[in-house]
């Protein structure tokens, strides 16, 4: 079974041999995935974990150090840090995710235009140029200023800043691609612009949008976390990771773990999709150079 | 050489027009109507309009925008909506305490964030390259205003050794100066400093497969000498280029690490004049971090030929 090398041949390995490998292999991506893959079933099964409702004041019980009873302690108001952490978990993946959804499809379709018509190339990548002059957050803020405080709103702020980085990645592909033979070969046979671009081009795309995306989504559970702890992202009344610390900020002698537990959650969250993000590219990055060869 | 000064400063012009289209665009895009936002939720029709024409917004968009940049060359950036002092004045009096965060920021984390990557690359696979990429993933994925607060609450709450917030201009005194500026600066520029140990220590591991270092080993150059002389400068140009662009990042942070540390920057007044509504002030120091970033950026372009003289434009 073992050639010269004394290496197995993928092919002879027994699914479960292929599985350890991939472990062995690619330890942080796992790691991430798992951590990940808790936080998000957490937030998912919020009502099911042991929580209670989270903005339900009980002014009796304010200010609680961490205990039996409240695992988080409780804020200024009585509410249980806990329930808020786990519901505010909600906020923050979704935010997460819906934003890196998005500005991959987004960025797909105006990078696959951008890199392939030669006339509109120009343009779109002036005004990409202009979008990312602007620092993120002053974006996210100027736009959150002017419309009502909305996680409608967040979301949409935090599209803007991000496709332009998505919009680069996709056309510097296709700009490669567009020169290879299998495009001339295509548009030789009689294959149109939509379908060159959607069967040709679009799936050499997938796997670095893939890595692309999960960079996206990690930026955006962080700056919404920022937009929301200085006021400019989520409403108050529902929790979000940003909200609690900024509530919280008060109070740091008295109640340090109101901070503590929010901010924990984010880091542990935004690491895990890092950690999932460098691990994907690890793995997806030679497979695409060498079929680019 | 001047003349690709010159071109890379003309190409900037260009950019620069565009953020100054958007910052116009971004009150006149906005869903909802910008005046009644400002103006609140309890406004009279009366005061919507009084607004509106305060602002300008009654009149035709092409008109607006041709008294928005001639303003603009003439420096004037409007007057703060809530104050009406002239936003210029505002944002001078603020200049002070973000330069200094800023300029401290971005010395600490380039002082110990290349070496640390040279560091990491040359002993790659030992434990501190481990180390330096657990702390460079690590750091990257930390929220900047949770760490302020770890660090105010174990230096200034548990040990008191430093104050919580505030600043402290040099010329009242040197030593408290530092003192309000060190936790500011670590938080921000541990952050940054992750971010640039690991493109530097991605960046010099790639250089150091080079022949050219093989044969420098081979010669019996010091191992300082042909990290320091030969890799680095070869190494330089993307983790340069990554100081410019992380410069954004810098001023998201920033704006955070004011307003967790209360210093009364640019930043804090940007949080203040959102939380109001004040547009004007939020399009100016727009338009100003805009143009720095871009000067910034400017100065990593042109600083390639330092480093690599074959690039040319």
């Amino acid at each position: 079974m073992h050639d010269e090398l004394g290496v197995i041949p993928h092919d002879r390995l027994t699914g479960r041999q292929k599985l350890c490998r991939f472990i062995r292999r690619n330890p942080t991506m796992l790691a991430g995935g798992l951590l990940l893959a808790v936080m998000v079933v957490l937030a998912m099964c919020a009502p099911l974990v042991h929580t209670v409702n989270p903005v339900e004041m009980k002014p009796v019980e304010r200010l609680r150090a961490p205990g039996a009873g409240h695992w988080f302690g409780t804020d200024m108001y009585g509410r249980d840090s806990y329930s808020r952490v786990i519901y505010g978990s909600r906020i923050s993946l979704l935010v997460g995710l819906v934003v890196a959804a998005v500005t991959s499809t987004i960025g797909l379709i105006i990078g696959l235009i951008s890199g392939f018509v030669r006339e509109l190339d120009n343009f779109i990548m002036r005004v990409m140029d202009g979008i990312m002059a602007l620092p993120d957050l002053l974006l996210a803020i100027s736009f959150v200023a002017l419309t009502k405080a909305s996680v409608q709103n967040v979301i949409v702020a935090l599209i803007i800043p991000q496709t332009p980085r998505v919009v680069r990645l996709v056309r510097s592909i296709v700009l490669v691609l567009r020169e290879q033979p299998f495009v001339e070969s295509a548009t030789a046979m009689g294959a149109r612009l939509p379908r060159l671009l959607v069967r040709h081009l679009l799936p050499n795309t997938i796997a670095p949008l893939v890595v692309q995306g999960t960079y996206v989504m990690a930026s955006a559970v962080l700056v919404e976390a920022a937009l929301s702890f200085l006021g400019a992202g989520t409403p108050p009344e529902i929790p979000s990771w940003g909200n609690i610390m900024a509530e919280a900020r008060s109070y740091v002698r008295v109640g340090f773990w109101l901070l503590l537990f929010p901010g924990m959650f984010l880091a542990t969250t935004v690491l895990s999709i890092n950690m999932v993000g460098d691990g994907l590219r690890d793995l997806l990055d030679p497979r695409i150079a060498r079929r680019m060869r | 050489m001047l003349a690709y000064i010159l071109r890379r400063i003309l190409a900037t012009l260009p950019v620069m027009g565009i953020v100054v289209v958007f910052v116009f665009l971004l009150v006149r895009i906005a869903p909802g109507d910008p005046a009644a936002i400002i103006a609140g939720d309890y406004a009279t029709p009366e005061t919507i309009q009084k607004i509106r024409v305060g602002l300008g917004l009654d009149k035709p968009i092409h008109i607006q925008f041709q008294i928005y940049v001639m303003n603009l060359i003439r420096g004037d950036l409007g007057r703060s909506l809530h104050s009406q002092l002239p936003v210029r004045q505002l944002i001078q009096q603020r200049l002070e305490p973000t330069a200094a965060l800023a300029v401290s920021t971005l010395t600490f984390a380039v002082c110990l964030a290349i070496p640390l990557g040279i560091l990491a690359a040359w002993k790659a696979g030992s434990f501190i390259d481990r180390a330096v990429m657990v702390f460079a993933v690590g750091g990257f994925s930390i929220p900047a205003f949770w760490l302020g607060f770890l660090l105010i609450y174990t230096f200034s709450v548990k040990l008191d050794l430093l104050p919580v917030q505030g600043y402290v201009s040099f010329r009242q005194g040197f030593l408290p100066f530092i003192q309000h500026l060190i936790l500011p600066t670590l938080t921000l520029g541990l952050i940054y400093m992750a971010l640039l140990a690991r493109i530097a220590r991605a960046s010099v591991l790639e250089v150091l497969q080079s022949d050219y270092i093989r044969t420098a080993n081979a010669k019996g150059v010091r191992p300082i000498s042909v990290l320091f002389v030969h890799a680095l400068k070869n190494a330089a140009v993307p983790v340069v280029t990554t100081i410019g662009v992380g410069f954004a990042l810098l001023i998201g942070g920033v704006v955070i690490t004011e307003s967790v540390f209360a210093l009364p920057g640019l930043g804090r007044l940007t949080v203040d004049a959102v939380l109001q509504r004040d547009y004007s002030i939020i399009q100016g120091v727009t338009l100003i971090f805009s143009f720095v970033y871009a000067l910034v950026n400017l100065l990593v372009d042109l600083s390639y030929t330092l480093f690599d003289p074959r690039i040319r434009y």
